[in-house]
């Protein structure tokens, strides 16, 4: 029973955390990024080329984020930019991008299947079962980073910005912000969340060219359901989230890793006809 | 394409005495240009009334001042910069607030944040809002309360002490008056009037109202299919017969 419990909350987490970069994305500048797969596998193999050079992940997660801010800023500067004032063009043009990522990928790293190191492989005693530590340490910093997103959007100037440019805007504009900046520093921050979560994630998965792409297409359904507010995507991760692992341990793997994506699809159903 | 009261080129007017200069200003959506050749001089520190009936392009007008449609032809100085294909940002941060007439207030956010995203962290609240707060004194009250649950007056209020909030050097106003109760345009145009008159604020009203926008302004022009076709001053009887006679056309 705990060890289901915790199968939800952690994976709920992990979820979380990899949604959450194209959860602000999607908000602020209303594209969805789908080159946050890309993004997720740029973080596995950095934390393959970490265990490489035998370094822990411990340090190859500041760096993962290091260089997608530095590619969030490239790819907002020269590819996205042009393009705001067609947005259904941004779909293409990041669908482009992820294509070239996992190309580039594959031509330096080759197709096959990677493993990262995990900085740790115990496990811990809670109640009376033992369960994995690397997903209780996942669940708590995915709580922290929700955290300081909360803390950023309700109590800094930055975040009443971001909110003002989410609800108009137009307004926003009138009101002095610079809204290119806004946009500009919220690209390169969902980038980095992005390449931060796909080293994250290499412990629990397998690192291929195309790793990020079933978790795209699950945090997908979650920021549609979520819409721009980072704390509804935390419940949303923990319904639907909580639903597939209740699925696949009960019923059904296979059934389990749709459940996100039809129950997102009746969600969104439901909430039309409301 | 003047009325008579047009009055004589300003004796020895320079370029630091004007407020907002447009010149052959063109702009519009699509394939249509809805401005046409606009010109208007308002000096600083005065009020000025720009009158059209509706779908003559008053909106669009405000909105390519404001840079947020594209100037396609002319130019356009505010206190004495060329602002012509500036971002809006810029715009307002050289001391312009523009108060729209439709979704002009963040509907999700409190009183007290829609006040503050005009300041941006450039001033104090605290300080900016004690400079305001008696002539707003309903919203001193209601700092955290939802703004989409004022009501459309409480909304007028909240919008002129946004825009007075950042102490601007010009202001311009997009039919504050329309669907207002008679009380509340009476506190509305007391407002403006105190910004004018104590802080020397350059305010430009666009209206449909003549009653209204004859009260406070001392100057007029006619906006019609994107062109200012009269201008003058409003103290006179020919200026109210000339303004009728445009508007009812």
């Amino acid at each position: 029973m705990l060890t289901h419990a915790l199968d939800i909350v952690t994976s709920a987490g992990i979820l979380y955390v990899v949604a959450l970069g194209l959860l602000i994305i999607f908000g602020v500048l209303k594209i969805i990024n789908l080159a946050h797969s890309a993004f997720l596998a740029i973080g596995g193999y950095v934390a393959v080329v970490a265990t490489e050079f035998h370094v822990s992940l411990w340090y190859a997660i500041p760096i993962a984020l290091i260089i997608g801010i530095v590619i969030g800023a490239i790819l907002e500067a020269t590819v996205l930019r042009p393009l705001y004032a067609r947005p259904l063009d941004t779909i293409l043009a990041t669908w482009g991008i992820s294509i070239v990522v996992v190309q580039l990928i594959t031509l330096i790293f080759g197709r096959e299947t990677q493993f990262a190191a995990s900085p740790i492989t115990g496990a811990i005693s809670i109640g009376d079962i033992t369960y994995s530590e690397y997903r209780i340490i996942l669940l708590g910093l995915a709580l922290v980073l929700g955290a300081i997103m909360v803390f950023l959007f309700q109590a800094t100037e930055l975040g009443l910005s971001a909110r003002a440019v989410i609800m108009n805007e137009g307004l926003a504009q009138a009101m002095g912000i610079n809204t290119r900046f806004v946009r500009f520093f919220t690209f390169c921050a969902g980038a980095a969340l992005a390449t931060m979560a796909g080293a994250l994630i290499t412990p629990l998965v397998s690192i291929e060219p195309n790793m990020g792409l079933p978790w795209l297409i699950n945090a997908f359904m979650l920021v549609l359901v979520a819409g721009s507010s980072v704390i509804s995507l935390g419940w949303a991760t923990l319904g639907l989230g909580g639903a597939q692992v209740l699925v696949s341990t009960f019923i059904n793997p296979i059934i389990g890793g749709l459940t996100i994506i039809v129950l997102s699809v009746l969600v969104l159903r439901a909430r039309k006809t409301l | 394409m003047s009325t008579s009261q047009k009055s004589a080129p300003a004796k020895a007017e320079t370029a630091s005495d004007i407020a907002l200069c447009l010149r052959g200003l063109r702009s519009g959506y699509g394939g249509i240009d809805v401005i046409r050749e606009a010109n208007l001089e308002v000096r600083k520190g005065g009020i000025y009334a720009i009158l059209g009936k509706n779908g003559m392009g008053k909106t669009t007008l405000l909105k390519t001042i404001m840079g947020l449609l594209p100037i396609r032809d002319g130019s356009a100085h505010i206190l004495g910069a060329d602002i012509t294909g500036w971002p809006t940002y810029r715009i307002v941060r050289c001391g312009v607030s523009y108060v729209p007439q439709e979704q002009a207030i963040f509907q999700d956010l409190n009183v007290g944040e829609n006040l503050r995203i005009a300041l941006g962290g450039r001033a104090s609240f605290k300080e900016r809002f004690a400079g305001i707060a008696g002539l707003f004194p309903v919203l001193g009250q209601r700092l955290h309360q939802v703004a989409g649950t004022l009501s459309g007056g409480e909304q007028k209020m909240l919008l002129l002490a946004r825009a007075l909030l950042t102490n601007p050097k010009l202001i311009l106003i997009d039919e504050i008056s329309e669907g207002l109760q008679p009380a509340i345009v009476g506190h509305a145009q007391a407002a403006l009037s105190n910004a004018c008159r104590e802080r020397g604020t350059t305010i430009v009203l666009v209206e449909q109202n003549v009653r209204f926008a004859f009260a406070l302004a001392d100057r007029y022009a006619i906006l019609n299919l994107g062109e200012i076709i009269a201008e003058g001053e409003t103290g006179s009887d020919e200026a109210i017969e000339s303004v009728s006679r445009h508007l009812t056309l």
